[in-house]
Order: structure tokens, then C-alpha cells, then sequence
């Protein structure tokens, strides 16, 4: 495990996964990074982690993605995790109107722990449970524009709109980052809200030799 | 069967051989003398014993009085378990739930699906249930701040560990810190599910079956058995490098589901050595 060449990447992103417990999140970084699914997970206690490198706009983006738990009785400790996150997914269940009434909490939580200018995308998962389904696209997609998320849905049980997500989301961080770099060097003054011309910046040509 | 329990080291061939695997194990003929006593069960000898692994066959009942559920005195069980029984069920009514495994467990899984009761007479069910919750609460009455807000008790012990590898295995304990990783990312879970997930659920069993035995057992000794499994692997976390493959492996990668009951005898033996050189001594840790 420890040997294996390490792999080439330009950028490293840390992404964490976050709403209600039981909407898929385990599942949705699973399928992703894994591409397996299990229908039988057990909750996730504490944190877990996984990787998986992207191509977006020529460059190679190493997603470092972490997934939380979604009980309450977790979030003391987890809430140290978002330290460092460029990007969140923000994730209810498209068959439980409660896991999306419970979204503006799982901001509130975001504005009081993560980074001012994280990239937040909405995500209905288990969108193959249309036929009982609680949450109509539109009404998402609304709440979505009023706060500014990008917005999908997915399902990580049928595969659909997961790379997508996963996709869009980092090139979206991404160009957020080249943009204010670039505004950086042109010597623009109060770049962003001023402390994040470094943040997920990687190491760039692979991980440098210690 | 005593007898040929206490004979069965010295007889040699064969035919002897044969007929030992027909009478039950010595070890198990042992358990059976201290758990059939007439009057009170010896729970220090019950303890000493149970350290080393429960065999299957007695678990149930060991646990129980371990647990300080079933009591150790015989003429005082039947009395005590009825009425206890007898209250869980009570309490049930009152509470309004319907019978069997009452919420335990999660959606989907495939023992919800399936009509228990057409396996399993009811009654006996019905004493499972009961019994089961009665020792979970006395298994969890001794570690309740693991499960109070913020679980203070969890962090503790998470810190000692830190502490304990600190002292034990200073390379490691640099190693990670140098890594960026934190005990409490991969030993939270750990400490909540005291190794359940971990372990084969047999393995985790026979590693309770010491925590049970020992004084303080999921309180305190755990966190050296945690210790005692973390030094287990730091060579191979030692050599890896790169902060997603140390962590997946801590995560994940640990091959602790690979083994069997006497890898954990050898850890718990460890974990023992480690809480008689720390415990009381905390200024050690610090």
C-alpha cells in the first residue's frame, strides 16, 4: 500500500460531504471513488475518507473527500473536520421532505465552522426513488438559486448524476481558484474576502520529495 | 467428565484422542463445575477463567452474570431473572411498543424482514429481548459519558491513548503527528464502538469476554487494548507516507477482520501489561 507510485496531481481539494443521516452520503463517496454501492451500510461514525483524481480544464485534480456523520450526536466532533474544506456537498434525501426542511440547519452549520468562501452544491439523492418521491425538483431548485448552491440530483444507487456532481463542483472550485490567483497577480486589491488566495492550492507537479 | 477433563493432558494416542473429542473440551468442563455450583458462583474464579475466552457454549450465561444480571448466588436467580424479565416487559407495554427487537434495529436490515418468531418459539425470544436489553444497560452503565453530549468520556480516552503511544511508541506517536493525522479521526470510532467494527462479530465476543472479565474493562482497559492494536501495526503505518494512505489505512485497512481469537489473546495480554505499567499513574500520560 505504502509503496505504490504516487500519483501525479496539480491541484488538491478537500471536499466534505454533509446533511441528515440515512441520505446517502456514505454511499454517494462510495460511488464515486469505489464505484460500489451497498444498500446495507452502516452509519458512519466519526469520519471517514477517501480519494480520487479528476481531469478538469487540462489539470489534474486530486478530491480529497471526507464524510461525515449525519447524527446530531456527532457533530462536536466532527465539526472540526470542515477545517480546510474548499467544497461541500450538501445532501438530503429526495424521498424525505424532512432531510431537506433540515438543509438551512446544515448551512447555519457551514457559515459557523467552514471557510467563508467554500463552494456549496445541493444534492437530492436517491433520485431512483421517484415514485415516492417528497421533494419536487423545482422547490429545490428554487431554494438553490435564493442561496446561491449550484444544485443536482443524484442517485448513488443507479450511478446517476454522481460523477457529475463530483465533477462540476471541483472544476467550479477550480475556476474560483484560477480566478483569484489570477486576480492576485494582476495585483487587484481585497481579492475574495482577503485569506484565500492559498486555500487548496496543491502541490503542484505531484507531491514534492521530502 | 471431570475427571477425564483433568486427565486429558497426560493421556496420549489415539484411541484416547478419539474419545476426548466425543467428551466436551476441558476447558469447557470447567466452566460447566463453576456454573452448576449448587450454592454461589465463585466470581473471582469465574473472572480469571473468563479472561482467556468464553467458550460458545457458556457465553450466554457467563455474560450474564459477569453483566451482574443473572445473580451468582442459585437461589437467588430464578426469582431475580423472572421479575426482571417480567419489568422489561412491563415497561414495554407502558411504553406502548410492540414485541420484538423494539427499534434496535435499522430499516432494511435482513433480520427485519424476516419473521423471527417462526424460527424461535416466542418465550424464548421473548428472554433474549429481555435479557439482552437488561445486559446492555449494565454493560453501558459503566461507560454513560461515552454517550452524554460532547461524549466526554470517549474524548478521555481517546486522549490516554494518545498518551500511551505516546510513551510505548514514540515513533509512531510522531509519525502520525508529523502525517497531520489525529487519534481522535481514527479512534473515535474505536472508542464508540468499542471494536465492533473492527472485528468478525465471534472475535469481537471473545475480546468482550476479557473486557468483562477485567475490572474496568470497557472503561479503562480498552484504551490499552486500543493501544495494544494501533503498536500492533506501526511498522507498516510507519512506512507510509502519504497522508490519504495512512489515514484509509487506519480507516479501512487494518486486516483486524483477518483475525481470529488468538490474535486477540495476544493483544489483550499486551493491553494488560500496558494498563499495569500506566493506570493510576496518569502524570505518565500527560
Amino acid at each position: 500500500m505504502s509503496t505504490r507510485v504516487e500519483e501525479e496531481y496539480d491541484y488538491l481539494f478537500k471536499v466534505v460531504l454533509i446533511g441528515d443521516s440515512g441520505v446517502g452520503k456514505s454511499n454517494l463517496l462510495s460511488r464515486f471513488t469505489r464505484n460500489e454501492f451497498n444498500l446495507e451500510s452502516k452509519s458512519t461514525i466519526g469520519v471517514e475518507f477517501a480519494t480520487k483524481s479528476i481531469q478538469a480544464e487540462g489539470k489534474t485534480i486530486k478530491a480529497q473527500i471526507w464524510d461525515t456523520a449525519g447524527q446530531e450526536r456527532y457533530r462536536a466532533i466532527t465539526s472540526a473536520y470542515y477545517r480546510g474544506a474548499v467544497g461541500a456537498l450538501l445532501v438530503y434525501d429526495i424521498s424525505k421532505h424532512g432531510t431537506f426542511e433540515n438543509v438551512e440547519r446544515w448551512l447555519k452549520e457551514l457559515r459557523d465552522h467552514a471557510e467563508a468562501n467554500i463552494v456549496v452544491m445541493l444534492v437530492g439523492n436517491k433520485s431512483d426513488l421517484k415514485n415516492i418521491r417528497g421533494v419536487e425538483t423545482d422547490e429545490a431548485m428554487s431554494f438553490a438559486e435564493q442561496h446561491n448552491l449550484a444544485f443536482i440530483e443524484t442517485s448513488a444507487l443507479d450511478s446517476t448524476g454522481v460523477d457529475t456532481a463530483f465533477q462540476r463542483i471541483l472544476t467550479e472550485i477550480y475556476r474560483l481558484m484560477s480566478r483569484r490567483n489570477m486576480a492576485a497577480e494582476e495585483g487587484v486589491g481585497g481579492v475574495g474576502k482577503g485569506q484565500s488566495i492559498e486555500l487548496g492550492e496543491g502541490k503542484k507537479g505531484g507531491k514534492k520529495c521530502c | 467428565m471431570q475427571q477425564m477433563a483433568n486427565n486429558s493432558n497426560s493421556v496420549k494416542g489415539g484411541a484416547a484422542k478419539a474419545a476426548a473429542s466425543l467428551a466436551p473440551n476441558p476447558l469447557s468442563a470447567k466452566f460447566s463445575k463453576l456454573l452448576s455450583t449448587n450454592s454461589t458462583i465463585s466470581l473471582p474464579n469465574l473472572r480469571s477463567l473468563s479472561w482467556s475466552g468464553v467458550p460458545r457454549e457458556h457465553r450466554g450465561e457467563v455474560w450474564r452474570v459477569l453483566l451482574g444480571y443473572s445473580p451468582a448466588n442459585r437461589g437467588r436467580r430464578e426469582n431475580v431473572l423472572e421479575r426482571k424479565r417480567g419489568e422489561y416487559w412491563k415497561s414495554i407495554e407502558q411504553v406502548g411498543l410492540s414485541p420484538y427487537m423494539h427499534g434496535s434495529l435499522p430499516s432494511g436490515t435482513s433480520i427485519s424482514s424476516l419473521d423471527v418468531s417462526s424460527l424461535v418459539p416466542p418465550s424464548v425470544l421473548s428472554t433474549i429481548e429481555s435479557d439482552t436489553y437488561w445486559c446492555l444497560t449494565s454493560l453501558l452503565s459503566t461507560i454513560q459519558d461515552h454517550y452524554t453530549p460532547n461524549q466526554p468520556g470517549l474524548q478521555r480516552q481517546i486522549h490516554t491513548l494518545g498518551g500511551v503511544v505516546r510513551r510505548t511508541d514514540g515513533r509512531l506517536h510522531r509519525h502520525l503527528e508529523d502525517m497531520g493525522v489525529q487519534y481522535i479521526q481514527f479512534a473515535f470510532k474505536w472508542c464508540n464502538c468499542l471494536l465492533v467494527r473492527e472485528f468478525q462479530p465471534r472475535t469481537v465476543a471473545r475480546l468482550w469476554d476479557t473486557y468483562l472479565s477485567e475490572e474496568g474493562g470497557f472503561s479503562t482497559f480498552h484504551v490499552y487494548a486500543c493501544a495494544s492494536l494501533l503498536t500492533n501495526f506501526s511498522s507498516s503505518l510507519c512506512s507510509t507516507y502519504d497522508f490519504g494512505d495512512l489515514f484509509t489505512l487506519l480507516q479501512q485497512g487494518l486486516p483486524t477482520k483477518e483475525w481470529d481469537d488468538d490474535d486477540v489473546s495476544v493483544m489483550c495480554s499486551q493491553a494488560f501489561v500496558l494498563k499495569s505499567l500506566f493506570e493510576g499513574s496518569e502524570a505518565h500520560l500527560e
